[in-house]
């Protein structure tokens, strides 16, 4: 009877896992609703300007944490991104946001965020702000960001988060793409997503 | 006879000088002269001053491992081989110093995301498509002088 009792609630607790919000949908991202918090920050953006989640909403968003003098993997994930969102019809693009937020705000002023996120396309935005908002943002999604010595030139490495973090119109925190994924993944996922965005009572 | 002297004099030079670099040279021309091929060699352009990445696919031609030690050019004040890591979700690059090895009749890549010359300190600006050549230095191996094709920033090289 306990075994039966231990396999009872093993039912359940994998039920309860898989039966969740976007229980019937699958991803090839990993699906982080209700486990990371809703799109919250107060940045400057590749103008000067200072903007908030609620600048961004009713996007798409896919949050981004990098630097502009990486030149490998942020390049890496923003080119995949950009070729993902080109290949995608107008009707479907525009309603994507690529928010890449440099955690190198000593060197990567908003002009130099502006020229770097321009060349990856028009849904590009190139946002920077305080340490202290950019340890915020990164605790949040529960990661963090550091920087390597200093060269006789005054070069240093960052390091940085590799995932992207991608959130639904309302700013709620949807699917977490670890940077290894497919561009035909990316795409799946992504036109997913936006299908039950716009049937939004399927997201409530 | 002054003039044969001085030739039998610069001949016994000359045959010290050859033995000298055959014996320096012999692990150099004993299997290949060419000891690697360079291949699909490109950079990608990035907006601004900062490093920029280089990538490409090393062949090698010898029975031994082929040590490549670094790379410059003329273009750049300074080149390092570089390796892109992701370790917890956290991604982190650092320099390669010591040499990295590519086996014997083997390949290595370098590609987004894992190993690449990072290139620093631009001396010129460069447009796509431009071709900049970069000098690659082996150990006990004469430098091969690659061309390397500038490449749009959101180029994508497709995953292997």
């Amino acid at each position: 009877v306990k075994r039966l009792g231990q396999y009872l609630f093993l039912c359940l607790v994998i039920f309860a896992f898989t039966g969740c919000s976007q229980g019937d949908y699958k991803w090839h991202t990993t699906n982080i609703s209700g486990i990371m918090p809703d799109l919250a920050f107060s940045l400057i953006d590749q103008n000067g300007k200072t903007v908030t989640a609620d600048t961004y909403r009713g996007q798409i968003n896919i949050l981004f944490f990098g630097y502009t003098n990486c030149p490998d993997v942020c390049p890496l994930t923003l080119a995949q991104l950009s070729s993902v969102l080109r290949q995608l019809p107008e009707a479907e693009r525009k309603h994507f946001n690529v928010l890449f937020v440099s955690v190198d705000p000593a060197r990567d002023k908003p002009a130099i965020r502006k020229a770097y996120t321009a060349a990856f396309g028009p849904e590009f935005y190139g946002l920077s702000g305080t340490l202290k908002e950019l340890r915020k943002l990164n605790r949040r999604y529960r990661v963090t960001f550091g920087y390597g010595k200093k060269d006789a030139k005054d070069n240093y490495v960052v390091s940085h988060s590799a995932a992207m973090y991608i959130f639904d119109p309302k700013g709620r925190a949807r699917l977490l793409a670890k940077g290894t994924e497919s561009s035909h993944e990316l795409t799946e996922d992504f036109q997913q997503l936006l299908k039950i965005s716009v049937n939004s009572t399927t997201m409530d | 006879m002054k003039i044969n002297t001085r030739s039998y004099k610069h001949n016994m030079s000359r045959l010290f000088f050859w033995l000298l670099l055959s014996l320096l040279s012999q692990n150099i021309y004993a299997a290949s002269p060419v000891p690697a091929t360079i291949k699909h060699a490109w950079i990608r352009l990035t907006p601004g001053n900062g490093p920029m990445a280089g990538y490409f696919e090393i062949v090698n031609h010898t029975d031994h491992n082929l040590i490549l030690s670094g790379a410059n050019s003329p273009a750049f004040g300074s080149i390092m081989i570089h390796q892109s890591e992701i370790h917890h979700g956290e991604a982190s690059m650092h320099a390669i110093t010591q040499g990295l090895a590519i086996s014997a009749g083997g390949t290595l890549r370098f590609s987004p995301g894992g190993y690449h010359l990072m290139l620093m300190e631009r001396k010129q600006s460069f447009t796509v498509g431009e071709q900049i050549t970069i000098t690659l230095m082996f150990r006990h191996h004469p430098d091969i002088h690659a061309s390397f094709e500038l490449k749009p920033i959101w180029f994508e090289e497709e995953r292997k």
